[in-house]
C-alpha cells in the first residue's frame, strides 16, 4: 500500500496500476508453480496468531472472541494500530528507505541525463540488466520506487524500471541462501524463475501499453505530488523524519557492531525469515513484525 | 563536497513528494494490524492450491512489506 503510494507520487499513474496488477501476477505464477510443484495434501492446517493486537491481553487459545471483542474500544485499537505502523512496520523500512533515497540522489547526479536512451533505454537487453541488478539487490519496495523513479527520468523505459521494482523487493541474496536453505534449491530455482520471467514479460507489456496509449513515462514522472501543497510536503516530511530518526539510528548502530565483531556473526541474519515465502506458504498471514521486503 | 551537497538535495526533493504518501501507508497499514479477524485470514488462505495462492497474492499486493 505504501510503495502504491509512493509511486503515484513519484511516477505516473500507468505505473501506479501497472506496479501492483504486475506484482499479483508475479505472485500469483510463482505461488502456483511452487504448489504445483511440492504440494503436499497432508500438510497441517496453517495456525492463525490470534493473541491481542493492542495488548496482548489475550492469547487467543484460551479466550473467546466474542468475550475479547468488548476488551478494548475503537480508540484503543487505532492507537495501537497506528503505534504499530510507525514503530514496528516504519521502524524496518525507514533505514532501507533512506538508503534508496540516497542511491537515487546518487543515480541522478552520477549518470549522465543521456545515457540510458542512448545505450539502453528499452527492450530486451535492460530489462535483462534490470534483472540482474534487482534480483541481488536487498532493498525493499518502498526504497526501490525513488530509484525507478531515477532512472526514468534518466531515459530507462517504464517496462525496465518495473523489472526493476518487481525483482528488486521480491529478491536479495540474504533471502535466497534462506530460500536454499529452508525450501531447497529446486523451490528456489522455481520461484527466481517465476520472477525473472513474470518481471520481463509484464516489463515488455508495459512498454507497449504505453507506446499504444501514446504516453512518455519521462513527461510525467514525480508530477502526482504537485497536488500538495508545499508546505504540507514539508510537515509531512518533518513527521516522516521524525519517526525515522530513531529506527535508523539503531540500525547503523547494529551495523556498526556487526562491523566491530566480523566474520563471526556475519551470516546471521534473522530478518530474511519472514519474508523469503511471499505467496506460498502463508502460515502466518500477519505476522507481527515485518521485514521490509515484499512483492510490492 | 559540493558532489555531496548535489546528492543530497536530490535526496531531499525525492523526499518531499514522498513523505505524505508515506503517512498515508502506514496510517492505513496500522487499520489492517488490528481491525482485520486473522481467523477468517487463515480460513481463506490456509490450505489449497490455487484459490489461496490468488487470494493471498491479492492481499498481499497492498500490505507494505
Amino acid at each position: 500500500m505504501d510503495s502504491i503510494a509512493v509511486t503515484y507520487a513519484m511516477m505516473d499513474p500507468v505505473m501506479t496500476v501497472a506496479r501492483p496488477v504486475s506484482a499479483f501476477i508475479t505472485a500469483f505464477v510463482a505461488g502456483v508453480a511452487e504448489n504445483l510443484f511440492s504440494f503436499r495434501k497432508d500438510a497441517p492446517p496453517a495456525v492463525p496468531d490470534l493473541s491481542c493486537p493492542v495488548d496482548s491481553c489475550c492469547d487467543g487459545v484460551g479466550c473467546d472472541p466474542k468475550v475479547h471483542r468488548n476488551h478494548h474500544s475503537f480508540n484503543e485499537k487505532l492507537r495501537a494500530g497506528l503505534k504499530f505502523a510507525v514503530t514496528d512496520l516504519w521502524g524496518d523500512m525507514a533505514p532501507w528507505f533512506f538508503l534508496g533515497l540516497l542511491l537515487a540522489g546518487l543515480i541522478t547526479v552520477l549518470i549522465p541525463d543521456d545515457i540510458f536512451s542512448r545505450y539502453l533505454g528499452s527492450g530486451l537487453p535492460a530489462m535483462l540488466l534490470m534483472l540482474a541488478v534487482g534480483i541481488p539487490l536487498y532493498i525493499c519496495a518502498t526504497a526501490s520506487t525513488p530509484i525507478a523513479a531515477a532512472l526514468i527520468l534518466k531515459g530507462v523505459s517504464p517496462g525496465a524500471a518495473l523489472v526493476f521494482l518487481l525483482a528488486g523487493p521480491a529478491t536479495n541474496m540474504a533471502s535466497i541462501t534462506v530460500l536454499l536453505g529452508t525450501m531447497g534449491k529446486r523451490a528456489t530455482a522455481i520461484y527466481l524463475a517465476s520472477i525473472a520471467v513474470c518481471s520481463v514479460l509484464l516489463g515488455l507489456a508495459v512498454d507497449q501499453v504505453y507506446i499504444a496509449l501514446g504516453i512518455s513515462a519521462k513527461a510525467v514522472a514525480g508530477q502526482a505530488a504537485e497536488i500538495f501543497p508545499e508546505w504540507v510536503q514539508w510537515a509531512a516530511t518533518l513527521m516522516v523524519i521524525a519517526i525515522s530518526v530513531k529506527p535508523t539510528a539503531l540500525k547503523m548502530k547494529s551495523l556498526l557492531e556487526k562491523k566491530g565483531q566480523a566474520g563471526e556473526a556475519v551470516t546471521e541474519k534473522k530478518e530474511p525469515a519472514a519474508e523469503a515465502m511471499p505467496a506460498p506458504r502463508m502460515g502466518n498471514p500477519l505476522p507481527a513484525v515485518q521485514s521490509c521486503s515484499g512483492a510490492t | 563536497m559540493e558532489f555531496i551537497v548535489k546528492v543530497l538535495s536530490e535526496a531531499r526533493h525525492l523526499l518531499l513528494d514522498a513523505a505524505m504518501y508515506i503517512l498515508f501507508g502506514l496510517l492505513v497499514s496500522g487499520l489492517f494490524r488490528v481491525f482485520l479477524n486473522p481467523n477468517s485470514v487463515a480460513r481463506h488462505l490456509g490450505n489449497g492450491r490455487f484459490l489461496s495462492v490468488f487470494k493471498a497474492a491479492l492481499i498481499g499486493v497492498p500490505i507494505p512489506l
